[in-house]
């Protein structure tokens, strides 16, 4: 697994990316709901298969472009699963301990030449794909500070970012 | 930087295993890891999931910028964005207004 750290509007992001046929775990120590989670995390390529440690029968949902936190169950149940990349694949994360707080996470995951309403102070984060912000083009990653756009489009190609609310979840 | 590691807990079926870290004067910290292949040795994969880089981050004063600051950077290519990541650890990523 290869991580990089960013920092997107002062908290501090890991882009991180696993090789086909690379197994990691993923340990939720407490039960929690997908929006309280310590890690707050979208898919942006490939597909990565997974099941419980010990429970073969106990199937993650596959992980693909797009896959965020808000598909999870809700409640998230405390678990180690073992994670498989089916394919090259790679996700952003921004988690404890590495801040000191986390933001409030709303998942952006469009396809081409869909669109979304944005306002003045949305604070956004394009990780992955070109956006168009009432024409103003920018490609991932690129944090974007809303002033005079109300429309955010995908342009030719998906689009997967988050909208960040400085609300402090954890 | 001088730290200690424990291993606490292996899981050989899932091949991962979980690591204490502890430094004088910084948080501890546990880490999830693979389990070293034949060939290599546990301190290797134990050094490369170190937090010392994130020690050493945390430990750094802030500059605290005035609210209402505002600025405009040119973008650089993601490639090159990747190539210096992993060297400083953490990067600003673009920001831009529209």
């Amino acid at each position: 697994m290869n991580s990089i750290g960013y920092n997107v509007f002062g908290w501090n992001f890991y882009k991180s990316s696993v090789e086909a046929g690379e197994k990691f775990c993923l340990e939720v120590r407490r039960e929690s709901s997908p929006a309280k989670l310590t890690a707050q995390t979208i898919y942006t390529k490939g597909r990565i298969t997974g099941h419980k440690v010990g429970d073969p029968s106990f199937v993650a949902a596959e992980r693909i472009a797009g896959f965020g936190n808000d598909l999870l169950p809700n409640p998230v149940p405390a678990l180690t699963m073992l994670m498989t990349a089916q394919e090259y694949s790679e996700w952003w994360c921004v988690s404890l301990p590495t801040n000191t707080s986390l933001p409030a996470v709303e998942y952006i995951r469009l396809t081409p030449n869909e669109s979304m309403s944005i306002s003045n102070g949305d604070l956004i984060f394009i990780c992955d794909g070109t956006a168009s912000f009432s024409g103003s083009v920018v490609n991932g990653p690129t944090a974007v500070r809303v002033t005079n756009a109300s429309e955010l489009v995908a342009v030719n190609a998906p689009v997967y970012g988050m909208r960040l609310d400085r609300e402090n979840i954890s | 930087m001088q730290y200690t590691y424990e291993i606490v807990k292996v899981d050989e079926a899932s091949r991962c295993m979980e690591i204490v870290y502890s430094a004088d004067g910084h948080q501890t910290m546990h880490v999830s890891a693979r389990l070293p292949f034949v060939g290599e040795t546990l301190e290797t994969i134990v050094d490369m999931h170190s937090p010392v880089p994130l020690w050493i981050e945390l430990a750094k004063s802030v500059q605290v910028p005035a609210v209402g600051v505002q600025g405009s950077i040119s973008s650089a290519s993601a490639p090159e964005d990747v190539a210096v990541a992993q060297q400083v650890m953490t990067i600003p990523v673009n920001e831009v207004q529209v």
